[in-house]
C-alpha cells in the first residue's frame, strides 16, 4: 500500500532576499510529480512591519519541463501575501518528465502560511 | 534615523489680504531652509537654521513646527532627553501634531521608555492612523519590546488543513 510520507523538515534558511526567515515545510510523496527545486517566498517587508499574518493557496498545473504554469491565487487571507505566493511558485520547478514518459497535466496546490513567531529567549 | 519626521513646513503662497498683497515663497525663509538641511541630514545646520526661525516665527502653527524640527534635530545628533523636550513644545502649541509625537515616541524609545513611547504613537494613531512614519516606529518599538521571526510553511499537502497529529510521519 502506497502509504503518503509526510516529511516535516525544520529549516532555518538563508532565504533568497531574507537571512532572518524560518522555514517548515510539509511534502506530499504521493504526488505524481516531484518537486525540484522550492522558491520560498519572501516575508513582504510592509506585512512584517504591520504585525500581518495570513495563508495564501495558490494552484497551478505543471509542465512536462516541470514548470509551474496557469498560476492562480484560490484563496488567500490577505492580499499582501499573493504576489510573494505567486512569485514563488513562478520559479520553483519539479523534475522534468522522461522523454516519451507520458502523464496525464497534473494540477496541484501549494498553501503558504506566513507567520511572525515570538523570539524564545536564550 | 530614518524613521525621523521632519514637519517641513512651506508656505508656498498666500494672497487677498485687505492690501491685496502677494506673498510668493515662504514667510519664514529659515524655517524651510532648517527643514531641507534636516532632511539632507545635516543636523547642526539644521538645528542653527530653525533656531533662527523660531525667533521670527509668527504664530503657534509656525512655532510648532520649529520646535517639532529641533526635536528632529537634536534627536538626529542623539541629543534624546533636550529633543524630548522641544517635541513637548511643539505639543503645547499645536496639540494635533502627529510629527512631533511621532519624533518624541523615537527619542522615548532610544532612551528605553517603551510605555511611554508606546502612549505617544497611540496618539499620533489617533490622529494619522495611515501615516507610515507612525507605523515605522511601532515597528521599531515592537521589534524591542516583542521581537518576532518571519516563519514561512510550505505546505504541498492535499489536505493543508489536515491535524498534524493525524500524520503518518517520519
Amino acid at each position: 500500500m502506497r502509504a503518503f510520507n509526510l516529511a516535516l523538515l525544520l529549516i532555518a534558511v538563508t532565504a533568497s532576499a531574507d537571512d532572518t526567515q524560518h522555514v517548515m515545510r510539509y511534502t506530499d510523496d504521493s504526488g505524481d510529480r516531484t518537486p525540484l527545486h522550492t522558491v520560498v517566498p519572501v516575508y513582504p517587508e510592509k506585512a512584517r512591519r504591520d504585525r500581518i499574518e495570513g495563508e495564501v493557496q495558490v494552484c497551478y498545473e505543471v509542465d512536462r519541463g516541470g514548470r509551474p504554469y496557469r498560476i492562480a491565487v484560490r484563496h488567500s487571507t490577505h492580499r499582501i501575501f499573493e504576489k510573494p505566493a505567486k512569485l514563488a511558485v513562478r520559479a520553483s520547478s519539479y523534475v522534468p518528465l522522461e522523454p516519451g514518459e507520458k502523464r496525464s497535466g497534473i494540477k496541484t496546490c501549494r498553501t503558504f502560511r506566513f507567520e511572525l513567531r515570538p523570539e524564545t529567549p536564550l | 534615523m530614518q524613521a525621523l519626521v521632519v514637519a517641513v513646513f512651506l508656505f508656498a503662497a498666500a494672497g487677498g489680504d485687505a492690501d491685496t498683497k502677494t506673498v510668493i515663497g515662504p514667510k519664514n525663509p529659515a524655517l524651510a531652509r532648517g527643514a531641507e538641511a534636516l532632511l539632507a541630514g545635516d543636523a547642526e545646520e539644521g538645528i542653527r537654521l530653525t533656531e533662527q526661525a523660531l525667533a521670527v516665527a509668527q504664530g503657534s502653527r509656525e512655532r510648532g513646527a520649529a520646535y517639532a524640527n529641533l526635536c528632529a534635530g537634536y534627536a538626529l545628533i542623539e541629543e534624546f532627553e533636550t529633543a524630548i523636550g522641544y517635541c513637548d513644545q511643539a505639543l503645547e502649541e499645536t496639540p494635533r501634531n502627529w510629527r512631533a509625537l511621532s519624533n518624541r515616541a523615537l527619542a522615548k524609545i532610544e532612551l528605553g521608555q517603551y510605555a511611554e513611547a508606546e502612549v505617544d504613537l497611540d496618539r499620533g494613531q489617533e490622529i494619522a492612523p495611515n501615516a507610515t512614519k507612525l507605523k515605522r516606529v511601532r515597528a521599531r518599538l515592537l521589534d524591542i519590546t516583542d521581537p518576532v521571526t518571519p516563519t514561512i510553511t510550505i505546505d504541498d499537502r492535499r489536505d493543508p488543513n489536515a491535524d498534524e497529529d493525524d500524520d503518518e510521519g517520519v
